[in-house]
């Protein structure tokens, strides 16, 4: 599937700004980066035109969002909070939203099969929603999603919730799944698309602060990050920006953000000392 | 897509039959009525009673249906369904297509579960008539399925609409509105707006609080269907735009071709309501407050003209619509500018003619004055066409359910220039005023009716009769039923086919009744061999003599409304039947004055209670004081009157229906004399004093 544009996306709800003039554009799997109450459901739900932008356009080389109905047939979303009926089989699920989608009686039970395969969801085909746990439904719940084989996989923050073994699971098959369509993940932590996604856009305040690769975010803050030891009870502790303090012994470790040029202690930057540097900024920015 | 729509169905059944309540809601609701069914065959005989008694099933299955149609939206809003299927091209239609079938099937269901009921409970005990069965179920369909789906969709229009709990009240207030008690809440807002807002808005039994009408039918009328239609076109079209702002479907050619479909239907059903319909009223007092609001005066004088010729063609469709031709001769000496005649007033000229001429007419109550273009000479006849229609009343039908237009109403043109009812007795009781025909008038009669139509005419061909009458022209259909006893046919509701059992009683009974009165009387009757059994009085009509009318070879015998003759009918009953009967032979046919009837009553009653007592037959009613002491007007002259028959009714000689003064009674009335005459002739039989037996009155 060829880009998709997003052209000077504006919406407010009740006289509010929630997505201000965004511009920004998809190809292959886009990580959809920012904190609670960043505009991120809203992005992702103005993309799957659920709802519609109060201006701008969104297109991709050969179709136009106002045609939703074109749209949606290429279209995968698994909501934000999903839930499903609780007192029918995982199997009856998909059978039923198969069906709305128009998949054939006969390539239904096989598309239903492979997916189940593909999302691990085999064993669990024949057992109510109800009796299924959190990692399990959001399986469902991407299941249906790429039930049909859409070009375009929206997943709205898919691993809150989950442990530490099943969120990593959850990136191993999004990064499969991202292989072959586009796919927009959104969440508020790093990891989840550190490894998954090729490129990542920072959203806060409905604005899109940074978009670009991952090593594009990287250079924002290479020779940025210093790392020392220090007491706690260190005075100018208060006035560094910090990044995340670990416990060393009798001292701790600092991980913080440098504007001088201090090679000695200089590290390599991770992607999430380059979000919380543009959150910091942001921040900075606003109170000025 | 209609395989899409069939498994989505599947599915939503499932769903609904996983929650649990709602099956077993549907068999308890079902259980109930059954068992009223059950109940009205074993405990109170009444099969009709057992539909037009179930307002409580039809309460409770509405909110059931609101709470059912609530629920098939709201599971879907707790998931996240109504967004994926939002997303899938078609998805929500289909989605909601299929609740739509769900709740169609559910109802569907029940409808054949209670219908298979009802005919296992009823059928052949002892009614076996197909119409019968299909009036039930049109009932059935009408008043309960398709109000349990307007309840229904109902239901899923709220709660698509209102978000969150503010969901419950609207439901409840819609409820109220609809269920068939609505007028409990309601009563206010129809005085307000001065117009019957909840029979509008109710969507069961239409009168839920009168008795079946075993003549008339169940009131499965046109107008309630198109009404059910008009409430359907409504909430389709509702659910239309809703989905149209909501992106849910698409302005295109298909969208406006189901828009236009519904938008006609909604226009035809609004114009169907609209125009006149004539329906089964529950208000049995409105022909009486008609006629205490309208005293008529009789203003205009009395002329000699004579009708004749009828060429009448009737249309008993949504109502009634007559098309009548007839002559009119001017047999007075001097010319007449205008004509009078009678014709009830709720029967509306719409247009009226003379030999294609159109002429100026008046309507003012029960009369109709024609101003002639030419002044008709002495002796000169000419033809007056009209159109009329209307009819709405319990008391005499014109449409598709039936058709009761009996002799003794005048609703075709007469001479008698008197109100067709008139409020009577100290009570104020309906009182008809029959129509004259002094002469034999010849009529012809076209009708197209599905059903069998009994006149008083001979028939000519499908469709049409002609033939001469001097007692009027009756005209009888609906669902009813034929039976031939010994010397008699027998007409009468398909319901009441245990009181068949019981006709020949009525026939040992009515012959000994004929001889008795045409011997005693020494009158000069035609004794009838064609019985009308069927119920012809409203609930607020109580006086005696309303109900039985002989015309010719037809005997008219009427009950009220509430009465379901079963098998010991005329057995109980026979003692008041005399009380009916009498007056049917005597003064019934008699053409007189409006304020007569007290005098006429007192007649009747006094004589059959006198017959009663000579057939042998237990007379414990106690009509004779009630009417003395209740109904009728008391002054001087009737005082004195009372007091005179008091002492001669008290002597042996009085049980003998064969007494002279009886006889003469009768030809006081037939001569129209007075309470004067009346005591004098009473007088001089209590003055001879000499019983057969010698005994002094006690
Ligand atoms: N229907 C609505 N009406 C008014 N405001 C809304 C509505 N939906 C969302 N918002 C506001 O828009 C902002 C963005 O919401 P959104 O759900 O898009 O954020 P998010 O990035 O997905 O947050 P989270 O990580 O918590 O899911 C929030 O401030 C929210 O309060
Ligand atoms: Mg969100």
């Amino acid at each position: 599937m060829e880009k998709i544009q997003l052209k000077n996306i504006n919406k407010q709800m009740k006289r509010k700004d929630i997505l201000q003039n965004i511009n920004l554009d998809i190809h292959g799997s886009l990580g959809l980066l920012g904190p609670n109450g960043a505009g991120k459901t809203t992005l992702m739900k103005i993309i799957t035109t659920l709802i519609q932008p109060d201006s701008g356009t969104i297109q991709s080389e050969n179709l136009n969002w106002e045609n939703t109905k074109e749209v949606r047939k290429n279209i995968g979303y698994l909501p934000q909070h999903f839930s499903m009926y609780k007192n029918i089989t995982v199997r009856e699920c998909l059978n039923h939203l198969g069906n709305l989608k128009g998949i054939s009686m006969h390539n239904r039970s096989k598309d239903i099969l492979t997916t189940a395969e593909n999302v691990n969801l085999i064993d669990v085909l024949d057992t109510k929603i109800k009796n299924l746990s959190g990692g399990m439904l959001r399986r469902v719940g991407i299941a249906q999603a790429i039930l049909g084989n859409p070009k375009l996989l929206i997943v709205d923050e898919p691993t809150v919730g989950l442990d530490i073994e099943e969120r990593v699971r959850f990136r191993r098959l999004l990064r499969k799944l991202g292989r072959d369509r586009h796919i927009i993940i959104s969440t508020h932590i790093v990891e989840d698309i550190e490894t998954t996604c090729d490129s990542i856009c920072i959203l806060k305040d409905g604005k899109v602060l940074q978009t670009g690769s991952k090593s594009d975010l990287l250079d924002l803050v290479r020779g940025k990050v210093v790392e020392d030891m220090v007491d706690l009870n260190d005075t100018y502790l208060e006035s560094l920006r910090l990044i995340s303090t670990r416990e060393a012994g009798n001292q701790y470790k600092i991980r913080y953000f440098s504007d001088s040029v201090n090679q000695n202690n200089i590290v390599e930057p991770a992607l999430e000392d380059a979000y919380l540097y543009l959150m910091k900024e942001e921040d900075t920015n606003d109170r000025r | 897509m209609i395989y899409r729509i069939y498994q989505s169905t599947i599915f939503t059944s499932k769903l609904a039959l996983r929650t649990w309540l709602f099956p077993i809601f549907f068999i308890c609701l079902n259980s109930y009525i059954i068992y009223t069914f059950y109940i009205y065959r074993f405990q109170t005989f009444s099969p009709p009673s057992a539909l037009t008694t179930s307002s409580y099933f039809v309460i409770f299955g509405m909110l059931a249906y609101l709470l059912f149609g609530m629920w098939i939206i709201r599971v879907e809003k707790s998931t996240s369904m109504s967004d994926l299927t939002l997303l899938i091209d078609n998805g929500y239609l289909f989605g909601f297509l299929s609740k739509v079938l769900v709740g169609i099937i559910t109802i569907l269901t029940s409808q054949i579960i209670l219908m298979a009921s009802y005919i296992a409970i009823f059928y052949g005990h002892p009614i076996t008539d197909v119409p019968y069965y299909l009036a039930v179920f049109k009932y059935i369909t009408v008043f309960w399925s398709i109000s349990f789906f307007i309840s229904f969709l109902l239901g899923m229009l709220l709660a698509s609409v209102i978000k969150g709990k503010s969901v419950y009240p609207v439901l409840l207030l819609v409820f109220c509105f609809l269920i068939p008690i609505n007028h409990v809440f309601l009563e206010s807002a129809n005085r307000v707006l001065n117009f019957d807002l909840d029979s509008w808005l109710n969507l069961g039994e239409p009168n839920p609080y009168s008795v079946y009408h075993a003549f008339y039918g169940f009131s499965i009328d046109y107008f309630h269907w198109m009404k059910k239609l008009l409430f359907l076109s409504i909430i389709f079209l509702l659910f239309i735009f809703l989905f149209i702002k909501k992106k849910i479907i698409h302005l295109g050619k298909p969208t406006y071709i189901v828009l236009l479909l519904f938008v006609i239907v909604f226009s035809f059903s609004a114009i169907e309501i609209t125009k006149k319909n004539q329906i089964l009223v529950n208000d049995p007092t409105r022909i009486i407050d008609y006629y205490r609001n309208n005293e008529q005066a009789l203003l205009m004088d009395d002329q000699a003209i004579r009708l004749d010729d009828f060429d009448i063609f009737l249309k008993p469709n949504a109502h009634l619509e007559a098309d009548v031709t007839f002559t009119i001769t001017n047999e007075g000496r001097e010319e007449l500018n205008s004509l009078h005649f009678a014709l009830f007033h709720e029967l509306k000229i719409s247009e009226l003619h003379s030999n294609g001429i159109a002429l100026n007419y008046v309507q003012d109550g029960d009369f109709v004055t024609v101003e002639l273009n030419n002044a008709i000479e002495s002796g000169e006849k000419i033809d007056i066409s009209m159109h009329y229609e209307g009819l709405k009343t319990n008391l005499y039908f014109g449409n598709n359910q039936a058709i009761y237009l009996p002799h003794y109403f005048p609703w075709l043109p007469s001479t008698n220039l008197k109100p067709a009812f008139d409020l009577v007795t100290d009570q104020k009781g309906l009182h008809r005023i029959k129509p004259s025909y002094q002469e034999e008038t010849n009529y012809r009669l076209t009708i197209n009716y599905d059903k069998k139509v009994y006149t008083n005419l001979n028939k000519q061909a499908e469709g049409t009769w002609s033939g001469k009458s001097s007692s009027g022209l009756s005209v009888i259909s609906g669902m009813l039923n034929e039976n031939s006893q010994e010397n008699y046919q027998w007409i009468y509701p398909v319901t009441w086919e245990q009181s068949v059992e019981d006709f020949s009683t009525f026939e040992t009974y009515f012959r000994m009744f004929y001889n008795t009165i045409t011997n005693s009387l020494d009158l000069n009757i035609e004794k009838p061999n064609r019985v009308f059994f069927i119920p012809n009085l409203n609930i607020s009509d109580t006086l005696n003599g309303e109900s039985v009318w002989v015309n010719g070879s037809d005997l008219i015998l009427g009950t009220p409304i509430y009465i379901e003759p079963d098998q010991d009918y005329f057995d109980i009953f026979q003692a008041e039947l005399t009380y009916e009967l009498v007056p049917a032979l005597t003064t019934n046919k008699l053409n007189t004055d409006m304020d007569d009837y007290e005098f006429q009553a007192l007649f009747n009653i006094v004589f059959a209670k006198v017959i009663n007592k000579q057939m042998n037959i237990n007379d414990d009613t106690d009509t004779l004081k009630f009417f003395i002491s209740e109904k009728l007007t008391v002054d001087q002259d009737v005082n004195t009157v009372v007091k005179e028959l008091k002492d001669f009714l008290s002597k042996k000689e009085a049980e003998d229906a064969n007494h002279p003064l009886y006889q003469e009674w009768l030809h006081l009335i037939e001569s129209k004399k007075s309470w004067d005459e009346l005591y004098a002739l009473i007088k001089q039989f209590n003055n001879r004093e000499v019983s057969p037996n010698g005994k002094d009155p006690a």
